[in-house]
């Protein structure tokens, strides 16, 4: 009977209410508290958190997570050699006849003019230099298939070191903790979360981003190649050829390093402990009761609600070092040809 | 009560509502300015409180500072990675060496190309020795780094992690009244906020990274230094490897640094900007005790992002207040 009682005075003070804000409405007086309820506690947190955070979430599990997937194959993959034959073939047409022209010269040096002994050992040397450059020219496509295999080869190799599977593990979990992170700030305020779910995008794609650089470079050092081995003869353009060849070799075998770098982290992941690992969980960050919490739905249906500092830290070093690897490369191993 | 007198009440009473509600209508908007602005304050709340879990979250590596700088990584997961460069580089060693050793007696004539080439076999000798040696290198640096840095904590690193957790602090209180005041006030010092302790935890699980990453490449640093070509290749990997697992010693040294300096501060200047300092300082300890890079950009950089956030935080809330 009282619990009767209560709920008719609840309907009563409800109806008084709803009376009240009609009468309010029609008097041209806006409420504003009612707007800032929806707008800052309710609707748009709401919609940062289904219409953002989800979709985002949903993403990560299709294309977004790609480079997670397929880390290993992307780090493996090389442009196709066939690429530069055309390029090749342009660049031979042009140096055929110019180094007939030049081997017929010295040949008639040697022959006919030349009558000191230095002359003819520096013109011997130069015919020698010219017949290998010629040779390599020629071999260049191959030279380029060899020395992709051995990268390629070297980079499977030291993928064998640790597995995978925990390789993967760390990098998917980077990008779903960064997620988990920036859901939890963007919910009462989008720019809370900016800074985490730039992170998130930057995870996604920075890494394809450095590695289609460096497919696109070493695509253009291909068809540069056949041109450095040229230059690297000659002593007056040497310095260029050696920086074509250089860079060549720096940026294929980079997807060693990368290999490398990931293997480090996998490593340093399994033995490395913290003295605290706090968690951070999807669930309960609602605070209105009800509405609670649809996303932690979305994050347990797919098994990923919570994140703890250490997958986080090393999920973000996992990446991060994708892309420091070029530069350390590039500093470290710039100027090693004679 | 019969049917009129029912009737009767009803109608006083939807009268009486009517009134009520008419004036009600009216006093709604003095109400609803005071709730508006208390439901303002509840949000504000929400993304402080939600603000203060985040950085509690990252704050936890405050903790597990004294463990992450006085240990390294186990030998054994660094070993098998040597191990597997050593396979690599054996060939080619071994193959120097033959060829060395042919060219010393068949093809060399001249007393100084004969001399040269014993030389370099003496070289490849020793760098022989030391590729071998290259774990027992290794754990050396290690129990050095591991015993200069248990030795140098002790001497009151705890007060350098105590202003650094003051300093964290000092700028999420900063954050919390600056959002009190405007919704949006505090975001740009949040965001620089959570990037720096991200930045810390990056930096120091790094760190192991690094140090297991240039350990297994040892032997290769040792192979390159042998030859003059790619001499300082190794010269640049033996270096790496050097200074990443001695890092901790210039963090180390930094935080017993901060620790003596808070506690000799003349009490006029306010704590929170040496607190500040301090944090920024610890950050770029090891580019400037240890001369990694250029830290004088480095310092450029962080004068760029100090001055900057104050600036638009200023703006914000000056924007909002003249409105």
């Amino acid at each position: 009977m009282r619990k009767k009682k209560f709920m008719n005075l609840m309907t009563l003070a409800l109806v008084i209410t709803l009376l009240m804000i009609v009468t309010a409405e029609a008097k041209g007086i806006k409420l504003e508290s009612l707007e800032i309820l929806l707008e800052s506690l309710i609707i748009k947190p709401l919609i940062r958190g289904l219409v953002i955070a989800a979709p985002i979430g949903y993403w990560l599990t299709q294309d977004g997570t790609s480079f997670v997937k397929n880390f290993n194959r992307v780090i493996l993959y090389n442009p196709p050699t066939e690429g530069i034959l055309p390029f090749l073939n342009i660049l031979l047409k042009i140096l055929f006849p110019v180094y007939s022209l030049l081997i017929v010269s010295i040949g008639f040096y040697l022959l006919l003019y030349s009558s000191s002994p230095e002359g003819r050992a520096n013109a011997k040397s130069l015919l020698s230099k010219l017949i290998i450059t010629l040779v390599l020219i020629s071999l260049s496509s191959r030279l380029i298939w060899l020395i992709f295999s051995i990268s390629g080869y070297l980079t499977d190799s030291i993928f064998s070191l640790t597995s995978l599977e925990l390789i993967r593990e760390i990098l998917n979990g980077g990008i779903w903790g960064m997620l988990i992170l920036s859901t939890w700030l963007m919910i009462p305020d989008i720019e809370l979360g900016a800074v985490s779910l730039m992170l998130v995008y930057v995870f996604a794609w920075l890494p394809y981003m450095v590695i289609s650089l460096r497919n696109i470079i070493l695509t253009a050092l291909m068809i540069l190649f056949p041109l450095g081995i040229l230059l690297y003869f000659i002593p007056e353009l040497k310095s260029i050829g050696k920086t074509i060849l250089e860079q060549f070799l720096i940026w294929t075998f980079i997807q060693a390093f990368m290999a490398l770098a990931l293997v480090s982290v996998a490593k340093a992941f399994s033995v490395t402990t913290l003295v605290s690992n706090p968690e951070i969980t999807c669930l309960n960050i609602f605070p209105v009761p009800g509405i609670n919490n649809m996303l932690a739905w979305f994050f347990t249906s797919i098994d990923l609600g919570t994140t703890n500092l250490m997958t986080l830290g090393f999920g973000a070093v996992a990446h991060f070092s994708i892309i420091l690897v070029p530069i350390v490369m590039v500093l470290l191993f710039k100027k090693f040809l004679p | 009560m019969d049917k009129k007198s029912r009737i009767f009440t009803l109608l006083v009473v939807i009268l009486l509502l009517s009134t009520l509600v008419n004036a009600g209508g009216a006093l709604l908007g003095i109400i609803d300015v005071a709730i508006k602005e208390g439901l303002k304050l509840v949000a504000k709340g929400w993304i402080v409180s939600t603000g203060w879990q985040v950085i509690d979250f990252y704050e936890k590596i405050f903790d597990s500072f004294p463990l992450l700088l006085t240990t390294n990584p186990p030998m054994s997961e660094i070993t098998s990675g040597m191990f597997f460069f050593i396979k690599i580089i054996a060939p080619f060693y071994i193959l120097a060496i033959v060829i060395l050793a042919l060219y010393i007696l068949m093809a060399s004539s001249s007393m100084r190309g004969r001399a040269k080439a014993k030389s370099m076999l003496t070289n490849l000798i020793i760098g022989l020795v030391l590729i071998s040696l290259s774990p027992g290198v290794l754990k050396v640096f290690f129990i050095i780094s591991e015993n200069l840095a248990n030795a140098l904590i002790s001497m009151g690193a705890n007060a350098g992690i105590s202003a650094l957790k003051g300093a964290s602090s000092g700028l999420y209180w900063k954050f919390s009244k600056l959002t009190l005041i405007h919704r949006t006030g505090g975001i740009e010092l949040f965001a620089i906020h959570t990037t720096l302790l991200f930045g810390l935890t990056i930096m120091l699980l790094l760190r192991h990274v690094m140090v297991i990453l240039f350990g297994m490449l040892l032997p290769l640093a040792f192979f390159l230094y042998l030859f003059y070509p790619t001499k300082h290749i190794g010269k640049g990997l033996f270096m790496q490897t050097f200074l990443w697992t001695f890092m901790p010693i210039a963090w180390i040294l930094a935080l017993v640094i901060i620790g003596t300096v808070i506690g000799s501060i003349p009490s006029y200047i306010p704590e929170f900007y040496i607190l500040i300092a301090a944090l920024f300082f610890f950050i770029g300890s090891p580019m400037m005790i240890l001369g990694v890079g250029d830290w004088l950009a480095f310092l450029v950089f962080l004068f760029e992002v100090l001055q900057a956030a104050p600036l638009s935080i200023g703006a914000v809330v000056i924007d909002e207040t003249m409105k």
